[in-house]
């Protein structure tokens, strides 16, 4: 004999006290069963028919149900389906008492809801046994109950955990202006979490920064990063941070906090106000690419630089291609996910398929909605492997131009005050750091001036420029005039400044109060050798500075612009007053 | 003697990049061939030698250790790293008693350079 048994022994089963129900229209049955239930210690109730049996049940709930199948009044298979109906999530076992062995009311038993059989004549033992053997299923089932039950619940709370951090990722990682008419894209994450970033946000000199990223992994892990990330893209944007800084911060950002082998490749793109060119810093995602109106050949931005967060910032290259834009042209930026979806056979997109999008005979306005097309036609509702993301900005001044500007929660200007604020930089900072960003926050501190902060960026930032380049640096306007011109402007512009030893400039702000309103003088000087102002108004009206703007926007935002001294020294006025909300009028 | 060349395999191009910046990092000068499939792999690997491969293991088409397998046999002295998220005991022993390394994904600076060394101890 072997010793292992597989049925378990349930000693303490047989002698759990039940509430038992018996229904039998034979009364010698009825007292049998009874004095055995008795005997055991279980508590008994008894039924003449299924009607009784029916209306028993649901007043005493008991717990097993000893049923016959021929009765006066309800058969015990009407009787069991009913109580069946009644018994909800508990799970209460009905034996069948018969003496029947055609297997057609045997199934039919069954079929009713019925648990077990009991064969006439009834043997105790035999009784005793498939109560026992109920009672564990019964706990079985009532253990499966609570968990199913504590799994629901576990599930429950994971859905509003998820619904409130997707609802705090989404406003944290909002799209920002990605609506505007310019710009086209796709987003399609693999989940709630998208992995890749897409952000969008007018600077204050008009012009647009994006963002584009693609964090290691998907899901959940891969979107942590974004939320911090979006967060200083959009503070700093906001500020008049260049995307030189806003990649330092973010690495630096990402380099604390993400754990070893999880970085983000990204691209910034910094386009200026006229939609003239072009700056990018592309750190591990792949080629951006300049599709010219009419087609032909691409041009292409590749990744210069490792992904965010891999290296700290003492080993960072936040250097940036500059490239000139002609009207028209479109630029498309994407994620992996793009060129790595797979098609059912395992084959991958691939850049060259791209390629072959955009340089094929479309109309330009077309060749998004073409691509789209075609990847969701290649992956032939394949299974997606990756968050999958592609945008294409349209190089159009006047629709860019469109995007309304979204209101500032604190615009109310402060009263005019009188106050003043000057600030001396030596070489060694103007190498270093941009102080337009800084200046701009003080100004608002200061003065609130919300609803003229693009007014005022873009004056400072024209004045500074000027200052900088012509003064100190000594570059010559009539480069940017030539063909490939400001690229060569801006290459001579950061070597210059590499280099600059000696030199200042100085910058003061006064603020007086006019009643209700404030004028502000903005008062800059440089150590350059000036200019002769008198007779050259002309050259000035034609200089633009890199942000594409210029002296005549200037002086048209201005009160009254002079020169002084040698021409070393510049003043502007500008004149506010309460509740003015205008925002200047980017149509040139 | 003359620079080691390196064969990346990965259908992933985020991780060939990664790869050959940890490379290029310690060594700017070993030249780095790329392939996104076991197919490509082979193809760019017939006419030249190869001293260093990394292999991800999980790849559509042929599978980082059936290429691997080819490999080795095309060139009997070269040091196999393959790649993976998630190493399955029975292809660590089969890799192990082919004389193949391991690296656990996420590829890291410093675990590309323990492979690296592992050739440099093999070359010296």
């Amino acid at each position: 004999m072997m010793s292992a048994s597989v049925v378990p022994n349930h000693p303490a089963a047989s002698s759990t006290p039940f509430t038992v129900l018996i229904a039998d229209d034979d009364r010698i049955n009825r007292m049998v069963l009874h004095a055995m239930l008795k005997k055991d210690g279980h508590t008994v109730y008894v039924a003449e028919n299924g009607q009784e049996a029916v209306t028993l049940f649901e007043h005493h709930q008991p717990d097993l149900v000893l049923m016959d199948v021929m009765m006066p009044y309800m058969d015990g298979y009407e009787a069991t389906s009913r109580i069946k109906a009644m018994t909800g999530e508990r799970f209460v076992p009905v034996i069948f008492l018969t003496a029947m062995t055609d297997a057609q009311a045997l199934v039919h038993c069954v079929e009713c809801g019925g648990d077990d059989f009991l064969h006439k004549p009834y043997k105790h033992a035999i009784l005793k046994a498939k109560i026992a053997a109920m009672e564990r299923v019964r706990q079985l089932y009532t253990t499966l109950q609570s968990q199913k039950n504590a799994l629901a619940s576990h599930h429950r709370r994971l859905q509003r955990e998820y619904e409130v951090a997707e609802k705090l990722f989404s406003t944290i990682v909002h799209p920002g202006c990605l609506d505007a008419p310019h710009l086209k894209y796709l987003l399609s994450p693999m989940s709630i979490f998208n992995g890749d970033l897409l952000l969008a946000a007018r600077k204050p000199s008009g012009g647009l920064h994006i963002m584009l990223g693609d964090f290691t992994g998907h899901g959940l892990p891969a979107a942590v990063g974004a939320m911090p990330v979006a967060d200083l893209f959009y503070v700093m944007t906001d500020k008049g941070y260049a995307i030189s800084d806003i990649v330092a911060e973010a690495n630096q950002k990402l380099k604390a906090i993400l754990p070893t082998g999880v970085f983000c490749a990204a691209a910034l793109l910094d386009l200026d106000a006229t939609y003239s060119h072009l700056t990018i810093w592309n750190g591990g995602l792949p080629d951006v690419f300049v599709r010219q109106p009419s087609g032909g050949p691409l041009r292409r931005l590749c990744s210069q630089h490792l992904p965010l967060g891999v290296v700290d910032n003492t080993r960072l290259d936040r250097s940036v291609e500059v490239i000139e834009l002609m009207p028209g042209e479109r630029v498309y930026a994407y994620t992996d996910g793009v060129i790595e979806a797979s098609a059912p056979n395992g084959e991958l997109f691939s850049q060259p398929r791209l390629e072959v999008y955009l340089t094929q005979d479309c109309a330009p306005e077309q060749v998004f909605e073409t691509i789209c097309d075609g990847l969701t036609a290649f992956r032939a509702g394949g299974p997606q492997r990756d968050d999958l993301t592609l945008i294409e900005i349209t190089c159009d001044a006047g629709l860019a131009n469109q995007i309304s500007p979204e209101a500032t929660t604190s615009s109310v200007a402060k009263a005019p005050a009188c106050w003043h604020m000057a600030l001396a930089l030596d070489a060694m900072t103007l190498r270093t750091l941009d102080p337009l960003p800084q200046i701009m926050q003080m100004l608002i501190a200061l003065q609130g001036l919300h609803a003229h902060r693009e007014r005022l960026y873009t004056i400072l930032a024209e004045l500074f420029a000027n200052a900088l380049e012509h003064g100190l640096l000594g570059l010559d306007s009539a480069l940017k005039h030539t063909p490939q011109g400001f690229v060569a402007y801006y290459t001579a512009r950061e070597q210059s400044l590499a280099a600059l030893e000696h030199g200042w400039i100085n910058i003061a702000l006064t603020h007086t109060a006019m009643g209700p309103a404030g004028q502000l003088t903005l008062r800059i000087e440089d150590s350059g050798p000036g200019f002769d102002y008198q007779r050259c108004s002309l050259d000035l009206a034609a200089n633009t500075t890199h942000s594409g703007r210029g002296i005549p926007l200037v002086r048209a935002l201005c009160q009254a612009l002079t020169y002084h001294g040698a021409g070393n020294c510049v003043a502007a006025v500008y004149v506010w007053s309460q509740g003015e909300t205008n925002v200047l009028q980017r149509a040139s | 003697m003359s620079f080691p060349t390196v064969l990346i395999v990965d259908d992933s191009r985020l991780s060939r990049m990664m790869i050959r910046a940890f490379i290029t990092q310690a060594h700017p000068d070993w030249p780095i061939i790329e392939a996104s499939n076991g197919q490509e792999a082979l193809e760019k690997s017939a006419t030249q030698s190869v001293d260093l491969m990394t292999i991800d293991l999980n790849m559509p088409g042929m599978d980082g250790l059936t290429l691997a397998t080819q490999l080795q046999h095309n060139h009997p002295t070269a040091h196999i790293t393959l790649i993976t998220a998630n190493i399955q005991e029975s292809v660590r022993q089969r890799a192990a008693a082919a004389g193949m390394g391991f690296i656990a994904k996420p590829v890291s600076a410093d675990s590309v350079l323990a492979c690296l060394s592992a050739l440099e101890n093999r070359r010296a």
